[in-house]
């Protein structure tokens, strides 16, 4: 299993050198001069050059990049153009915010659509499935942040007051404030995505019910209820769960339209303001942090996969996978 | 494919069998046909298709002209109000529906091209250099969150209004490109595999003794073969292309006005929802949730129909 | 003598008495009559073999015994009168006692009969657990391993219980699935779905020793489903033969062989290739399996039957009919 997991991180690691070359120029050949931007839109070509001397801009890309990444390994991802405060210390700022936001809603996702998924599947073709199946492909079909302006105009112009719909209090400050400005926000990236969760489980159910060793099951005289919570949902979670890191990453993508529906400040709205401002530090910074997490959430999602599948552990314990 | 029907006789004479054959795109549209589900899907893709067509022609105003009447909600004048520089939002919103159209469609045509030519050619040269090279690529593009790639690759290419031949390139063709590159590593996945999986396969190896070349394989004996799958992903990036334009304007970072898309108009509906503007939310809505909607059904509709194995409940 | 009689009355009521059984399943193509009025007996210790080709029904008949039957096909009408009682008014509380209690089901793909996410220790178990009350809870482990030493699987002191089915071998797997069905409860009914048609021929033969041996030690009735009629004639008493979903013929084994009554039955055996080959060309059956969503108003097996009759063949179905030996019964208009 160790072994799994430190091959899993070697191999990640090109392409983590990859996605920050790529994002490095792609950055740099975007229009518009982060000297510029700095010094001021009047300001004299000898003081915008003075910044750029300042900010290492004038270097070629190459020296920029490899002066960055050096910096990388030892774990400083530079300072912002505009504030001066280090990259880390911002994301650090900001991550709780998108990690709170984010986190309820894949509990939310998991609560609601699994026993949907459940319930759509033992009472197929009935009336509660099909209320399932239909309100489910809405919730596919509307985006995430369709649903948050929905939710804005009803809690903010038509019942007013009830919950807040701009804004976040962070956990600390003021718990019960904070959930509710976490409600609206985590409701609309769920709702989106419940309806994935929910068909998966249902088909996924529908297959394993129909699975040979739960007539066998069956022909032994084991109750109905034993079957479906030990013999059925067992199996029928697995592609559930792989569904579940994909869905992280729509959750992370998605928070950044959420933020700025909300008016929430986290890690989303970074990176979207850092590219306004041209501040490739912060853009470069989030983007990696970005990528990471995909990694580890990934990882985490492999290493369950095997945890609950007993012949995918004995081939990650033998050396395969 | 065909149907047959065999005649059980009396006696020892052979039965005698009909074989009813139907082409491949006539079968699929009869198992289609038989599914209302899937049959609200091609209504609403021909609907919408109808609407970036024709939409435009029957436009009662002009979507840029601006006007005095600001931020009205609808009237007999303005059937689903104004926006807060006077424009007429129905007009903007058939006008609309084409931009979004185009860039979905023009979007997932480059990824299925690209993509299909980069994953056959993995899958073909499986394990050797290319196959490496190429896949690891898709991997990189892939590692970007859609909503970081298209932002940053239409913010770049969007001021060097790039001129090929007689056409320049503006923020909707380039918001396309984006979406388009950002779509290719899911086409070239599903091609790779359905190449490998073909591969596998007797014919192949029958029809190379026979001396078959490269070119011949992919075009003559394969690609009719991994159409299906192709097919039906590209129904389902249809959808997702179409969010994808719709969040990214949304953010401010795709079509730009005067021209307007459903995402920049729902972008107009944010600002203002807390004043109660609800009409300026309905049509984008409606047009992105039945477009996301119709593509998804169709997507559905047509991996059943497409895969001879599967029997419908 | 009351209890003498009393022992008589036992004799002779069947174990097991299938009255009209009918199973369908709807599908596209239209309602699939896969079991259509099958009636049948079978006593106590006797073993019963029920053969036909694919898609003949005899799997369903079986499923639909203990009630397996999975929507949308449905078990439509018909009696299981297993001693004395009805399967099919029983509540769920008393049918899962029967079921693998009373009934044991050994199906044919062991490999898929097993969750391959559970240690068969754990599924054996649960089996032990519903169905031997007696047993104290820490002495399982014990008795299972001696289930399995019985039928020939060495847990290696039990520590082979905390493996998955991936980790046994097919013939182990099947062995296992042999062990829970016969031993696992008290059973004197035993239904077996094609035992032996996905094992080697090897392994085969060990597996129709060890049925032979626990049905002679333990007194089981038997139903074997199979297509196989050289397995017939080792193990059984009598045979069942189905065809599109009906009983055709219902005789004691030798008598089957020897000289079968119903023309589907006849044209069967001559169909077998014989050892030594004689030279002869094999015959085969004209026409194919009708269809069963769309089946004849009457015999289903008149359009390929040698000995039609007639009108009456294609428009009156046969019912299970007492031929002149008393023994076997065939459904066939040449027998009314």
């Amino acid at each position: 299993m160790l072994r799994l997991i430190l091959s899993r991180l070697a191999l990640a690691v090109p392409v983590l050198v990859c996605v920050s070359i790529v994002a490095f120029i792609l950055l740099r050949l975007a229009p518009g001069d982060p000297a510029q931007l700095q010094a001021g839109l009047e300001a004299s070509p000898d003081v915008v050059a003075a910044v750029r001397h300042e900010l290492a801009l004038d270097q070629p890309w190459p020296v920029q990049y490899l002066t960055w990444a050096g910096r990388v390994i030892h774990g400083d991802l530079g300072v912002s153009y505009s504030t001066r405060q280090p990259v880390t210390l911002l994301i650090g700022q900001r991550l709780p915010v998108t990690a709170q936001i984010s986190i309820t809603a894949l509990i939310l996702i998991v609560a609601i659509g699994v026993p949907l998924g459940i319930l759509s599947a033992l009472h197929k073709d009935r009336v509660i499935d099909q209320t399932v199946r239909v309100v489910s492909l809405f919730g596919i079909s509307v985006p995430n942040f369709v649903i948050g302006i929905v939710l804005v105009l009803l809690f903010g112009w038509y019942f007013p007051g009830i919950m807040p719909y701009e804004g976040f209090v962070p956990l600390g400050t003021d718990a019960l404030a904070s959930l509710k400005t976490t409600a609206l926000p985590s409701l609309a990236l769920a709702l989106a995505q419940v309806g994935i969760v929910a068909r998966l489980t249902r088909s996924s159910m529908l297959e394993v019910i129909n699975q040979e060793y739960i007539t066998a099951a069956r022909a032994f005289g084991v109750s109905e209820r034993e079957i479906i919570w030990r013999d059925a949902l067992r199996n029928a979670m697995l592609p559930v769960l792989t569904v579940l890191g994909i869905i992280a990453g729509f959750l992370l993508g998605g928070s950044v339209v959420i933020e700025s529906v909300f008016g929430v400040a986290g890690l989303g709205r970074l990176l979207i303001e850092s590219f306004a401002s041209r501040d490739y530090p912060i853009a470069i910074g989030v983007m990696l942090f970005i990528a990471v997490v995909f990694v580890v959430v990934n990882l985490i999602v492999d290493v369950l996969y095997g945890v609950i599948n007993p012949r995918i552990r004995s081939g990650y314990e033998s050396g395969e996978g | 494919m065909s149907q047959a029907k065999a005649d059980t006789t009396r006696g020892s004479a052979p039965p005698t069998v009909e074989l009813v054959s139907r082409s491949l795109g006539a079968q699929v549209f009869f198992r289609l046909a038989r599914q209302p589900v899937s049959m609200f899907g091609m209504a609403g893709v021909l609907l919408l298709v109808s609407i970036a067509l024709l939409g435009p022609l029957v436009a009662p105003y002009d979507p840029a002209a601006l006007s005095p009447e600001r931020l009205r909600p609808p009237s007999t004048a303005h059937l689903m109000g104004t926006e807060n520089f006077g424009r007429d939002v129905f007009s903007r919103f058939l006008f609309g529906t084409r931009v979004s159209m185009f860039v979905g469609l023009g979007a997932v045509a480059l990824g299925l091209t690209a993509g299909t030519l980069l994953g056959m050619t993995a899958g073909l040269r499986a394990g050797r250099v290319w196959d490496t090279l190429i896949m690891r690529g898709m991997d990189v593009v892939l590692a970007f969150p859609l909503l970081v790639l298209v932002p940053v690759l239409a913010g770049i290419l969007q001021t060097k209004t790039i001129q090929i031949g007689p056409l320049g390139l503006n923020s909707i063709a380039l918001v396309g490109l984006a979406i388009g590159v950002v779509s290719t590593p899911v086409f070239a996945r599903v091609a790779r595999a359905s190449v490998l999986a073909e591969v596998r396969e007797d014919y192949i190896m029958a029809a190379r003794s026979f001396g078959a070349g490269t070119g011949d394989l992919l075009f003559g004996n394969l690609w009719p073969n991994i159409q299906a799958p192709l097919i039906v992903q590209a129904a389902f990036s249809l959808a997702i292309a179409i969010a994808a334009e719709a969040a990214v304007s949304f953010l401010g970072l795709g079509v730009q006005p005067p021209d307007s898309s459903w995402g920049n108009m729902l972008a107009d509906a944010r600002r203002f929802v807390i004043s109660g503007a609800w009409w300026l939310v309905v049509c984008p809505a409606a047009g992105i949730a039945l477009a996301v909607l119709s593509f998804n059904l169709l997507g559905d509709a047509l991996r059943d129909a497409l895969d001879p194995r599967v029997e419908r409940r | 003598m009351p209890w003498i009689r009393e022992l008589n009355d036992v004799e002779q009521s069947p174990l097991l008495d299938v009255r009209g059984l009918t199973t369908r399943f709807p599908s596209d193509r239209g309602m699939v009559h896969a079991v259509e009025d099958v009636s049948f007996c079978i006593r106590p210790g006797e073993a019963v073999g029920l053969v036909g080709e694919s898609g003949s029904g005899k799997s369903t008949v079986l499923r639909s015994l203990l009630g397996l039957i999975n929507p949308p096909g449905r078990i439509v009408s018909g009696a299981v009168m297993f001693r004395g009682r009805d399967l099919r008014t029983l509540g769920e509380h008393d049918l899962r006692r029967v079921r693998g209690g009373q009934i044991g089901l050994i199906l044919q793909d062991p490999v898929n009969a097993f969750n391959p996410s559970l240690t068969i220790g754990d599924q054996l178990r649960r089996i032990l657990r519903l169905h031997r009350p007696g047993l104290p809870a820490g002495g399982y482990d014990r008795e299972i391993s001696r289930m399995l030493a019985r039928v020939g699987v060495d847990t290696a002191g039990g520590s082979k219980l905390n493996q998955y089915a991936f980790n046994y071998s097919q013939g182990q797997l099947q062995r296992v699935m042999i062990a829970a069905a016969c031993l696992g409860g008290e059973p004197s009914l035993v239904l077996a779905d094609e035992p032996t048609t996905s094992l080697d021929v090897t392994i085969e033969a060990q597996v129709l020793q060890l049925l032979r041996d626990l049905r002679g030690e333990l007194g089981l009735a038997l139903l074997l489903v199979t297509h196989n009629l050289a397995l017939v004639a080792e193990l059984c008493d009598r045979v069942l033969v189905m065809y599109a979903g009906r009983l055709v013929e219902d005789s004691d084994v030798y008598s089957m062989f020897e000289s079968p009554k119903h023309p589907y039955t006849r044209q069967l055996l001559r169909s077998l290739p014989r050892f030594p080959a004689s030279g002869a060309r094999l015959e085969s059956m004209p026409g194919s399996v009708p269809d069963l969503t769309a089946l004849p108003p009457g015999c289903s097996f008149a359009p390929r039957c040698e000995q039609y009759l007639g009108a009456i063949c294609d428009t009156v179905c046969p019912s299970l009919l007492a031929t002149r030996t008393t023994d076997q019964r065939a459904a066939c208009h040449l027998y009314a």
